[in-house]
């Protein structure tokens, strides 16, 4: 089930809401978390009951092993660095073997020219999410950070569906602390009021700008090497903005979600498309992965080395990237695309250490995006010929052509368009539409608040101002609309 | 206001804003479904027909003794020549599984017919009647109450786009219109058609000829069982209420029928005569080729309409199980007979049958003229030939050949990885230069294409010039061949 359809928004939603709190009300205090959980599994089996298994078991096997390191003997670090090992293992074997399989196969046949059968798993919905917010549960449990939990909480705070499919990455001791409060077992006007209100802006996100981009997105990237200047432009860019809007969005609906059972989840995203550097964009893009893999990826690798060394440290850096890129997805354009970031930020740190010359802040903001434009374009196409194909064209201003619809839609408007008669194709999306939208994509990204802003001034603001609230009525109404009548697309990050 | 008043007004404002779209839509109502409006239609815009007409008749159940179904070229035939009391079914684009799905609603709501016409298009076989359910032009009309919601949530939420923005404005009028209460021919159309027919005999062959319109046919997929089962729901439909059906199929302007599937087309039409028999207009004859009998790549004239009227209360024409052989053994062989003589340079389908096969030129046997072309590179492989495009000229030149009859052949088959153009330049001349003005053009679909081009001997005569593809890739050329 999607949060942008209406199924969700004006039935499931309602009813597991109305339900959490009336169990509340009447006292029945785990019989809400039982319902919160039965909720959260059915909204996961909506997709593909097949998947509902694995997710069952992937959560049992945890909690019975970090319950054993709970009863392991403080002493006996021994058993508890095997329990880890054990557990670290497991999630990630489960992970290989559904996300990364057939990726080894094909490559061990290239390398070997056999012809080993590809096993073509579908990839269980939330996998990567769930394995990681699990891995840090056990990484947690080993360092004492853990101390008590039964296995009702274990599976609610994995479950808990507004973060369930594609995050915010969360921490027990973020989440379950919520729970437990008596404070948080009432209806809460003020995160209701909130809670709707990002809800609003996590929708319209999605569907009105994201979704509209989507079409741009697969006309260029279907027909990758036929694209002419502008079309490549206009691919590249809308998926750029798509990949934005989509994931921000889908985090603001889950945060907003979550407000709604009183439960604060951690902030996602910082308007990252205003980053001056690298560095300064992987702290406000996916911030709560960016989180994880520091914590639990790269200061392990930083601690062994003994001594440690700038040299190094840009070593790990680049290292986790790549681990950060095959997280994505299991290909080499995704691991290609690890490797641009990791260089990139090692770069931003040799620039800030060695060289020490403050760069414009335009001009930084400038070759931030173009790069990460550049970037998404192996992020999204489908092998390194279609990438490099449409990069090519993206530079060969000499091939421009535009759409037919626009030439007969200017010369309607009276604009005289003979010289462009040479230059207009059938295929081509250079239109109007596509420009305003792009146009708008930059608007938005850039010189607006983002959402975490606007949650801010919203929870501290006392009576909701009139400006305010035709805001978010319209962004909801417009997004309602274009759902009445656009079938919406699939988050993005659901396939990652 | 305060938060707990702002989550109501949030539910209220945002309800009352979302109603403005179906509000909106609702007044302007395109289509003129939503008001029911047999009266009245958009100047210059389609209503829709076949949701309107079959809710009319359903308001008249007793109006009318015969219907007469079928596509646009339903328009094209008086229904009045058939019996006072018919009424035109006809839509856009109309389908069988359509028109069976309202007769099956009208005859639940009472409607009383005694005969029913139908006429067939060639298109039954390959476009799905699914396609027409998110159309808002054609979505059919079904008297349940079920139905009749999901109906009206799709007109009344879908995105209005600028059309609709002008029909509200009042650019476009609102104007008075009998198609739904008196489908017949125009007078006015007619007299307009009879005007144009009259032009002297000498300007007739200065007339640009009229181009295929081919529906976006995609030679992949086929539904020929499926159209077959919907014949026989409709005859047993008939049967039930004591119906006297009649089956016709549409001609078809020639340029249409050379580029379709004709076995496919023979197929359907053997196992139709095997259901029930039928009228069969749809043939190669002087009808198919006289552009004079066409208003265009689709529609005949009205003196076809009559003509096809004519023929069935004559009963000429009439395709049965006992003829069906000897029938289309007459229409392969009026094919192979007239094709060779039509003027011009004309793209036709495998399927049909071209009166010679001696080779003259064979790319698989000739590829070392052209291996190593400035642009690309032929290589042999496995029984096929790998061009290898380096760069955007693909010339082959293709020396003078001297040929003895009217029409020369060209078959290509080649597989492309994306979508190109094929470009086959001729010269009236043989001192002329090629030239973009003469030259045949032929889109490539991403994946493989089998195309034949019957090219006049004239321009053979003089030497075409070849450019296979139009887009740096690999490419496999499985043939690449003409005969004369």
């Amino acid at each position: 089930m999607l949060f942008s359809t209406f199924v969700f928004i004006l039935g499931f939603l309602p009813v597991v809401f109305l339900g959490y709190f009336i169990l509340n009300k009447k006292k029945l205090l785990i019989a809400s978390k039982v319902w919160l959980i039965f909720s959260s599994l059915f909204f996961y089996s909506w997709w593909n009951i097949a998947y509902l298994p694995l997710i069952l078991a992937s959560v049992l096997f945890n909690f019975i092993l970090t319950n054993s390191m709970l009863h392991v003997k403080a002493s006996s670090v021994m058993n508890k660095k095997v329990l880890l090992l054990i557990g670290i293992i497991f999630n990630v074997g489960l992970l290989v073997y559904f996300k990364y399989m057939d990726f080894f196969i094909s490559n061990v046949n290239a390398l070997t020219d056999s012809e080993i059968a590809l096993l073509h798993l579908a990839l269980p919905l939330g996998i990567s999410f769930y394995t990681l917010q699990q891995i840090a549960f056990i990484v947690d449990s080993y360092e004492g950070l853990v101390k008590k939990k039964n296995f009702l909480d274990y599976t609610l705070f994995v479950v808990f569906f507004p973060q369930l499919i594609a995050g915010p990455i969360v921490h027990y001791k973020e989440v379950m602390p919520q729970f437990e409060s008596i404070k948080n077992k009432i209806f809460n006007y003020n995160n209701i009021a909130l809670g709707m209100f990002i809800f609003s802006i996590g929708l319209f996100k999605k569907i009105v700008i994201a979704d509209t981009f989507s079409i741009w997105v697969h006309q260029g990237f279907d027909v990758a090497y036929t694209l002419s200047f502008f079309d490549a432009w206009i691919a590249s860019l809308s998926y750029t903005f798509q990949l934005y809007f989509d994931f921000s969005g889908y985090s603001d609906m889950a945060i907003g979600i979550a407000l709604l059972f009183n439960i604060a989840l951690p902030q996602n995203f910082n308007s990252p498309l205003k980053a001056t550097g690298m560095i300064d964009y992987w702290k406000r893009w996916h911030i709560t992965l960016t989180q994880f893999i520091t914590a639990y990826i790269y200061t392990p690798i930083v601690r062994s080395f003994v001594p440690l060394t700038f040299h190094k440290a840009m070593f790990a850096t680049l290292l986790v990237f790549l681990i950060s890129g095959m997280w994505h997805g299991a290909g080499w354009t995704f691991i290609f695309w690890g490797f641009l970031h990791g260089i990139s930020v090692v770069i931003n740190h040799y620039w800030q250490k060695k060289v020490k010359i403050k760069m414009p802040q335009y001009l930084a903001w400038f070759i931030t995006f173009q790069f990460l434009n550049f970037g998404n374009v192996f992020f999204r196409a489908t092998d390194f010929d279609r990438a490099i194909s449409i990069l090519q064209s993206m530079v060969d201003y000499h091939h421009i052509l535009v759409s037919d619809y626009l030439i007969r839609r200017m010369r309607y408007w009276g604009y005289s368009v003979e010289k462009l008669d040479g230059y207009s194709a059938a295929h081509s999306f250079v239109d109007v539409d596509a420009v305003l939208m792009i146009v708008l994509g930059f608007i938005i990204a850039l010189g607006f608040k983002n959402s975490t802003q606007l949650q801010q001034a919203f929870s501290t603001m006392k009576r909701v101002s009139i400006r305010w609230y035709l805001w978010s009525i319209l962004l909801m109404s417009l997004s309602f609309m274009v759902m009445s009548f656009q079938t919406t697309t699939e988050f993005l990050y659901f396939n990652f | 206001m305060h938060k707990k008043s702002y989550i109501y007004f949030f539910i209220i404002g945002t309800f009352l804003l979302v109603m403005l779209l179906p509000l909106f839509n609702y007044t302007v109502d395109r289509w003129r479904v939503l008001h029911s409006d047999y009266e009245h239609h958009y100047a210059g815009h389609m209503c829709n027909k076949t949701f309107l007409k079959t809710k009319y008749v359903i308001a008249h159940p007793k109006a009318y003794d015969t219907l007469l179904m079928g596509s646009s070229n339903g328009g094209y035939m008086d229904s009045t020549k058939i019996s006072s009391h018919t009424y035109n079914m006809k839509y856009n684009f109309g389908l069988l599984a359509i028109h069976l799905q309202n007769l099956k609603t009208m005859l639940k709501q009472g409607v009383k017919i005694q005969n029913l016409w139908v006429g067939i298009n060639d298109y039954i076989i390959w476009k799905d009647p699914k396609d027409y359910e998110n159309s808002f032009e054609r979505r059919p009309y079904k008297a349940t109450i079920l139905e009749d919601m999901k109906t009206y949530i799709f007109y009344l939420f879908r995105k209005p786009d600028i059309t609709d923005w002008y029909l509200w404005r009042g650019r476009y009028r609102l104007v008075t219109a009998d198609i739904i209460t008196h489908p017949h021919p125009h007078t006015e159309a007619k007299k307009r058609e009879d005007a144009h027919f009259k032009i002297p005999k000498k300007w007739k062959k200065h007339m640009k000829d009229i181009a295929p319109s081919l529906l976006r046919y995609d030679d992949t997929s086929y539904r020929i069982d499926a159209a077959i089962a919907e014949i026989k729901a409709l005859k047993a439909l008939c049967e039930k209420h004591h119906i006297h059906l009649t089956l016709f199929m549409y001609p078809a302007y020639y340029k249409n029928y050379i580029l379709y599937n004709q076995s496919k087309i023979e197929t359907f039409k053997r196992k139709l005569a095997s259901v029930m028999p039928f009228y069969d207009f749809y043939r190669l004859n002087h009808r198919a080729y006289d552009a004079m009998k066409w208003q265009d790549g689709m529609h005949f004239a009205y003196s076809t309409g009559d003509f096809i009227i004519n023929s069935i209360k004559q009963h000429k024409a009439l395709v049965s199980v006992a003829n069906i052989e000897a029938h289309l053994e007459e229409i392969k062989y009026e094919a192979k007979e007239s094709l060779a003589h039509q003027e011009g340079m004309y793209m036709f389908h495998n399927s049909i049958d071209v009166p010679s096969k001696h080779i003259v030129f064979d790319l698989q046997k000739q590829y070392v003229y052209y291996k190593n072309s400035p642009g690309f590179t032929l290589k042999e492989k496995n029984a096929t030939l790998v061009m290898d495009v380096k760069t955007y000229d693909t010339s082959m030149v293709l020396a003078p050949i001297a040929t003895h009859y009217q029409k020369v052949f060209m078959s290509v088959d080649i597989t492309s990885s994306q979508k190109t153009l094929l470009r086959l330049y001729y010269k009236d001349n043989p001192k002329d230069e090629y030239h973009e003005s003469r030259r045949f053009l032929y889109r490539l679909k991403k994946g493989r294409n089998s195309l034949n081009i019957a090219i006049p001997s004239r321009y053979v005569n003089n030497g075409l010039r070849l450019n296979l593809v139009d887009d740096k890739d690999i490419y496999t050329i499985h043939k690449c061949m003409m005969y004369e």
